[in-house]
């Protein structure tokens, strides 16, 4: 299945680009597992962005612009996008 | 002159002056601990001294309309971010209660007046600068900075006084008594809701504040470590977007999510965002970022732009750039920056200057309105319109109302798609597209508000599906109003509040080190809640009525253009707003207990 991740705010200063797909041996995947692919390929993602292996509180993550998963158990399906922004989204 | 008098509280100077500009007679007024306590600074302390002075009788324009500059227990302490007051009145824009805040030296030199608030009555009899220097309050000449922007006339005064006193000025807008105009001070603005009208309606075209007089501290070795503590989080990811991208970071996933106001909030994404972006912007502009007094975040971002061939600077926030782009669907970005300055020069609230001529525009494009020049998408028309507004020049003086008096001018039923609640245009938060936030703007007490309520918090969290809001949604948009009036009255920048693990705890632990108290989270959610009370008695006393909680009729009527998804009916939010209601103690109509219309 192909997801496509799309960065926005820190996340998109941290990986250096504003989005990607990344293809997987599955029909479905945890959220959580998309975004440990994620952090696999970008260090400084890891670093900046994460905590104990899941995105830190300052971080969250929106499914097909619609659901957000802050505690990253949601699902993702072939053709999804998965958003990773700021979670701060006052101005 | 007025008598010298020992402080007696910690944090406080336990006394607010009241200045009436008509005769130049000051008069001193005690705090009591106990109202100091229930009402802490700031939006809640001016709200109370409004009611004391029953400001809601007057037109806000009047002679005898009060206005509060009012500081906080923490303004001059070590505290990150603490340098800040609220300027509190009655709304010309909206007859209801107004609060702006802001941060600079004018805050701390305020408090060091020996005053824990300045209210400001009558009209001084020609233009004038009000200055107080402690005990002795007089009021000068301002016709020379008559018609200056608000930072020249700043430098003038500079020159004029010296660097030991601060000041808070008025544009042209105030001047015009634009309904929308802002008060400024060394760069920064009390932008809503028209409090530069109030003080140009009084003739006080700058306020003067110099002093030596500091509050004293419970427990100064506490307070430097918490402030030390504070200060080292401030630096850390919770303000990492401030830091590097500013507010106008919200710009690319808004406009993702389809919560980005575009075209009059016809839509909710503007193909041309990408252009609007600081990403963009940050590699088109040299750029620089600036602090507020006091701060160590820095969420400033200043573009360098070229104006009629010379170099100049520009600020950018979301607000303006939502307002002066996308919603005009102004995709420029030398434009909208220079649309941004020009409000800045003339004083004036962006967002409710964006909101006023996006609506013209619709008007226009509809056949209500003549001016076949404000067309969307036109970003000569855009600058030409604040120019206009800003001179009060033909057209200008009408737009200078506010989208809801223009409305009410021009009928049609026009005022169903002028973007605004209680007369306050909307903020860049798309209510379709964000349904807590859309709770949070109907029965906001300044009207629609993205800074007394951060209910769009709750529509980023997984708790809620923001398209389709439930009744348990209302609870969570008060939690997030509660936070705001401490935040607004303690008072310290919103841009902190990542950084806190358990909000009301620290606060209370905060108020206590410099005060000596000993509040509890308990204490202050209480005082939270009492704090919106008098808000809300204070409109109650201007006349508000149910009506008022509601959104313009187009957000109850049609789906988002661009996402039908995104809908929302006046059953759906008429039930939110009276979940609202009940869950802040009030009756279903959102009636006080013991209130009803008119007492
Ligand atoms: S974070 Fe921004 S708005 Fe807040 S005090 Fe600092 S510079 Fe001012």
């Amino acid at each position: 299945m192909k997801i496509t991740i799309e960065y926005y705010g820190i996340p998109r200063q941290r990986v250096g680009i504003a989005s990607e797909t990344y293809e997987f041996d599955r029909d479905e995947m945890g959220i959580h597992d998309v975004i440990r692919a994620v952090a696999s390929k970008h260090p400084a993602f890891e670093k900046h962005c994460m905590d104990d292996g899941i995105v830190n509180k300052h971080m969250t993550v929106n499914l097909n612009g619609n659901q957000f998963f802050h505690s990253e158990d949601g699902i993702a399906r072939d053709g999804d996008a998965l958003l990773i922004l700021s979670m701060d989204a006052g101005g | 002159m007025l008598e010298d008098r020992v402080s007696k509280a910690n944090g406080y100077h336990q006394q607010y002056l009241e200045i009436n500009v008509s005769n130049g007679v000051a008069t001193r007024h005690e705090l009591d601990t106990t109202l100091l306590q229930q009402s802490i600074g700031g939006s809640g302390l001016g709200t109370h001294l409004l009611l004391e002075h029953e400001s809601w009788k007057h037109d806000p324009l009047a002679a005898e309309a009060s206005i509060v500059f009012a500081f906080s227990p923490l303004v001059g302490s070590p505290l990150t971010t603490s340098a800040k007051f609220a300027v509190v009145s009655r709304s010309p824009l909206t007859g209801r209660i107004n609060d702006s805040l802001a941060s600079s030296t004018f805050a701390i030199a305020g408090k060091r007046t020996g005053n824990d608030a300045l209210l400001i009555k009558g009209r001084a009899v020609s233009p004038s600068i009000l200055v107080i220097e402690e005990n002795q309050i007089s009021l000068k000449p301002a016709e020379h900075l008559w018609g200056l922007s608000a930072e020249d006339a700043e430098l003038q005064l500079r020159e004029e006084f010296g660097n030991k006193f601060s000041f808070a000025v008025i544009g042209p807008a105030g001047e015009q008594l634009v309904r929308y105009a802002t008060i400024s001070h060394s760069g920064r603005h009390a932008g809503r809701g028209g409090s530069g009208a109030v003080l140009g309606a009084k003739n006080i075209k700058a306020v003067a504040v110099r002093g030596n007089q500091r509050a004293a501290w419970h427990d100064t070795e506490g307070l430097i470590a918490q402030a030390r503590n504070l200060s080292q989080r401030s630096f850390g990811p919770a303000t990492e977007k401030y830091r590097e991208l500013g507010t106008a970071a919200n710009v690319l996933i808004f406009n993702r999510l389809n919560c980005l106001p575009t075209r009059n909030f016809q839509k909710g994404s503007f193909e041309k965002a990408g252009e609007l972006s600081p990403e963009a912007m940050n590699i088109a502009h040299e750029k620089i970022r600036e602090s507020c007094a006091a701060c160590t975040i820095g969420c400033t971002h200043v573009y360098s732009i070229p104006v009629d061939g010379r170099p100049s600077r520009a600020r950018i926030e979301y607000e303006n750039l939502f307002a002066l782009g996308p919603l005009c669907e102004v995709s420029d970005q030398q434009t909208v920056l220079q649309a941004s300055q020009l409000c800045d020069y003339y004083g004036l609230d962006t967002i409710s200057t964006g909101g006023t001529i996006a609506f013209a525009m619709e008007c226009v494009e509809r056949g209500f309105l003549n001016e076949t020049w404000l067309t969307f998408g036109n970003g000569d028309a855009l600058l030409q319109a604040i120019h206009m507004i800003g001179r009060g020049e033909g057209i200008g003086v009408r737009l200078a109302q506010g989208s809801r008096t223009l409305a009410m001018e021009l009928g049609n039923n026009t005022i169903a798609f002028a973007p605004q609640v209680k007369g306050l245009e909307l903020p860049g938060y798309e209510p379709r597209a964000l349904q807590t936030m859309a709770l949070g703007f109907a029965v906001g007490t300044r009207g629609a508000d993205h800074n007394r309520s951060g209910a769009y918090e709750v529509d980023f969290s997984e708790e809620v599906d923001r398209r389709n809001a439930k009744v348990h949604q209302a609870r969570l948009a008060v939690e997030t109003e509660d936070k705001a009036a401490i935040m607004d009255s303690l008072i310290l920048c919103k841009f902190l509040r990542g950084v806190f693990d358990d909000y009301f705890a620290e606060c209370a632990t905060m108020l206590n080190l410099i005060t000596g108290w000993r509040l509890e989270s308990s204490d202050l959610i209480s005082t939270a809640k009492g704090i919106i009370d008098a808000k809300k008695r204070f409109n109650i006393l201007c006349g508000w009525s149910p009506e008022e909680d509601t959104l313009p009729e187009r957000m109850l009527t049609s789906a988002l253009a661009d996402d039908r998804d995104a809908r929302l009916n006046r059953e759906t939010l008429e039930t939110l707003v009276t979940a609202y209601n009940l869950e802040r103690g009030w009756d279903e109509a959102g009636f006080l207990p013991g209130s009803s219309a008119g007492t």
